[in-house]
């Protein structure tokens, strides 16, 4: 162990002398991320940053043409090491918040988390084709939410006539949902495929219905956004200017799709 | 459904424990030395100091260890990150803040807390060390330094074994808590395991042996320097 410390230290010296040959040329950009959010943002086994998050730094990067490296660190340290330049950019799942807003700056919200029904496989209302006719389908039934997200304070402004049921976590309002005591759950689609994918297996189902932020951002949220440096303004408008490009050339998507098997590109946020 | 612990081995995570491993024992030894260093001088000023010097020894240990580990560990690094990234700038070299960076506060906050604790423990063992022997000593004919390599620093080093050996497992354990800004040892090796491969127990179990080995293997080196110092000392006590 001494002795790979004593090598990584020597290795740190070298590249540390080869980054001042260079550092005139190609700076790297820092970007912090949280590393335990899969698939937004997690690391694999050899340390190195995957998930989608991971995609749309290094897309960043190369539109920028400089290099990536990323810091990983607890949620909670992110943002108060991005306003004391420990890193350039945020990218981890961050939604974009007003309280947030305040102390640092926001890109355009490249992604939105859309929220979306489970249901028992084979129910009529996997198939609906729109918000009204699934809300109608739903009235009267038991739903269950988390308590506090936006998803529940969207459905009572929505949807009054559900019968709402508030849970602590995901969990427990996933296992009432497998022990027949709800009728369906409505939550963010990362959490409700995760739930697809592993308990729910076979028996349950997502409504193709999704309900996307820009629904009623008000209630539920404007979206998922990079977080800048707000003394950084040069930085935010080449960012933003990059995601709109991500955006619009499908960069996005094709990551979404492959980490989430949905498309959470905001494409609202460029018009 | 749920991953093994031979594919949990298999993908790597087995390697990346044990590296996080190292880092923690890296910087336990790291600090703690420090930490020693702290303590003895710290106990020596506090029994020999005048007023000023006692005094400021005395807020030291105290501020330190009335605050919680995890606001020092706060405090060092969202103090010191901005003077990092300066002195990354303007020495142009990027690792300084996100490899090198974590590190040393890492060490630094180690040797700040467990110097804290020691400082006591080797005043207590000064105290224990009998006024006697040093007067016996310089009426011998040694001069200070023979004093200080010959009569003191062996017992001070026995007597402050048992404490020394609390505070080096307290330090140890709170290396857990520089994961927090960005360090990954073997508690965030084990948390960013569990959020990859949503086996959470089976991770945290991995580290939970690990933690213990390196304990209990220490806790063996500590039974030996103390029966290797032993002989010496129990005849110096009769």
């Amino acid at each position: 162990m001494v002795i790979s410390i004593a090598r990584q230290a020597a290795c740190c010296a070298a590249l540390a002398l080869a980054g001042a040959a260079t550092a005139a040329t190609a700076a790297t950009l820092k970007i912090g991320t949280e590393g335990g959010y899969p698939p937004w943002s997690m690391v694999d086994a050899s340390g190195k940053v995957t998930g989608f998050d991971a995609d749309v730094g290094h897309a960043i990067c190369q539109k920028l043409a400089t290099k990536c490296r990323f810091v990983v660190q607890a949620f909670d340290s992110l943002i108060p090491s991005l306003q004391a330049d420990r890193f350039d950019l945020v990218i981890s799942g961050l939604s974009v918040t007003a309280e947030r807003a305040k102390v640092i700056a926001f890109s355009i919200p490249y992604a939105t988390e859309d929220s979306a029904f489970v249901v028992p496989a084979g129910s009529p209302l996997v198939t609906v084709a729109d918000q009204a006719t699934l809300f109608k389908g739903l009235a009267g039934k038991t739903v269950g939410v988390q308590g506090g997200t936006t998803q529940g304070a969207f459905l009572q402004k929505h949807a009054p006539d559900l019968k709402l049921k508030t849970y602590e976590t995901q969990d427990q309002m996933q296992m009432d949902l497998s022990a027949g005591r709800l009728d369906a759950s409505f939550s963010e689609v990362t959490p409700q495929s995760q739930f697809l994918d592993t308990a729910g297996k076979g028996k349950f189902a997502m409504t193709h219905v999704v309900i996307k932020s820009s629904a009623d951002p008000a209630v539920l949220g404007q979206g998922i956004g990079v977080g800048i440096n707000q003394k950084n303004a040069p930085l935010k408008q080449k960012v933003d200017k990059i995601l709109c490009d991500l955006i619009a050339d499908g960069t996005i998507k094709a990551s979404s799709e492959k980490w989430f098997g949905v498309d959470l590109s905001n494409y609202q946020a460029c018009k | 459904m749920h991953p093994s612990l031979i594919d949990i081995l298999g993908a790597g995570w087995g390697g990346m424990l044990l590296r996080g491993a190292g880092m923690t024992v890296f910087i336990s030894l790291c600090g703690i030395s420090l930490g020693m260093a702290i303590g003895v001088a710290g106990a020596t000023l506090k029994t020999r100091g005048n007023i000023l010097v006692r005094g400021s020894v005395a807020v030291y240990t105290l501020i330190v260890r009335s605050v919680p580990e995890l606001l020092i560990i706060y405090l060092l690094f969202f103090g010191t990150v901005g003077l990092a990234s300066g002195a990354a700038d303007w020495l142009e070299w990027d690792d300084l803040t996100s490899t090198v960076f974590p590190v040393l506060v890492g060490i630094l906050a180690i040797a700040l807390i467990s110097g804290s604790y020691s400082v006591e423990v080797f005043r207590g063992a000064f105290k224990a060390i009998d006024p006697g022997q040093i007067e016996a000593a310089r009426a011998v004919g040694m001069n200070r330094s023979q004093c200080l390599r010959r009569i003191t620093l062996p017992q001070l080093f026995w007597y402050a074994l048992p404490g020394a050996n609390n505070v080096w497992q307290a330090a140890l354990k709170d290396t857990a808590l520089i994961s927090l800004v960005g360090l990954v040892e073997l508690m965030r090796a084990a948390v960013l395991g569990a959020a990859a491969t949503r086996a959470p127990l089976l991770l945290y179990a991995l580290a939970g042996a690990l933690y213990f080995i390196i304990g209990a293997c220490s806790q063996a080196l500590f039974a030996l320097a103390e029966r290797r110092l032993g002989p010496g000392m129990r005849r110096a006590e009769r």
